[in-house]
């Protein structure tokens, strides 16, 4: 399945993917295995359900909820 | 040889991500992170592996933006960047959800794997040389 037909039968969800094809970082296209709103849930589920594939990943298909800043200096808001 | 690989980078406001591959078979999405020394992962990565938190081969505390929290070390048997192989390599393990990241990507790839060749940012086209 594409990314694009993921993202849109499952929007804000994390995705666990059977034999991911990447387009460097991105995620193009692979074989649905679970999927839900819990990380955990959908993390754990991979043991069971990676039989037979050679490569999985876990993906969210929607945005961060929040801004991915990192590192020791971040905003915070305005003051 | 230099090998040249894409990263996402969508602005300012937003991280350098990169693909990376731990263990053979759990390929994820890091964030480059030049200010880390040591490559940290998000616990329910490993979980997905069926690794538990009992295969911890030690602790360590470690700073991070929302102060000083323990970190389990884990050992990859490998961890694939850019053609560079590493094996038994060690990671800091937190779990992202209990320390509130709510990220879309798996962990920080840190110094300790960006030191071991010389690499090049070029942000023109969203490429990292290294090699």
């Amino acid at each position: 399945m594409t990314w694009e037909k993921i993202q849109k039968d499952f929007p804000n969800e994390w995705i666990l993917l059977g034999n991911p094809e990447w387009a460097g970082p991105r995620v193009v296209s692979g074989v649905v295995l679970f999927h839900g709103i819990d990380k955990r849930i959908v993390c754990m589920e991979a043991p069971a359900r990676r039989t037979g594939f050679k490569t999985i990943t876990a993906v969210f298909t929607g945005k961060s909820a929040v801004a991915s800043h990192s590192g020791l200096l971040r905003p915070i808001g305005k003051l | 040889m230099k090998k040249r690989t894409q990263f996402e980078w969508l602005g300012n406001q937003e991280l350098m991500i990169v693909q990376v591959k731990i263990n053979g078979e759990v390929e994820m999405r890091m964030a480059l992170d030049t200010g880390a020394t040591q490559t940290t992962i998000d616990l329910n990565m490993l979980l997905m592996e069926g690794i538990s938190l009992r295969e911890s081969v030690g602790q360590q505390a470690v700073e991070t933006a929302n102060g000083v929290v323990m970190a389990d070390i884990f050992l990859l048997s490998e961890l694939h960047f850019a053609g560079l192989t590493l094996h038994n390599f060690p990671v800091q393990v937190i779990d992202f959800i209990a320390h509130s990241v709510f990220s879309n990507y798996g962990g920080y790839l840190g110094l300790d794997v960006l030191a071991q060749k010389d690499f090049c940012i070029h942000f023109e086209d969203c490429s990292l040389t290294f090699g």
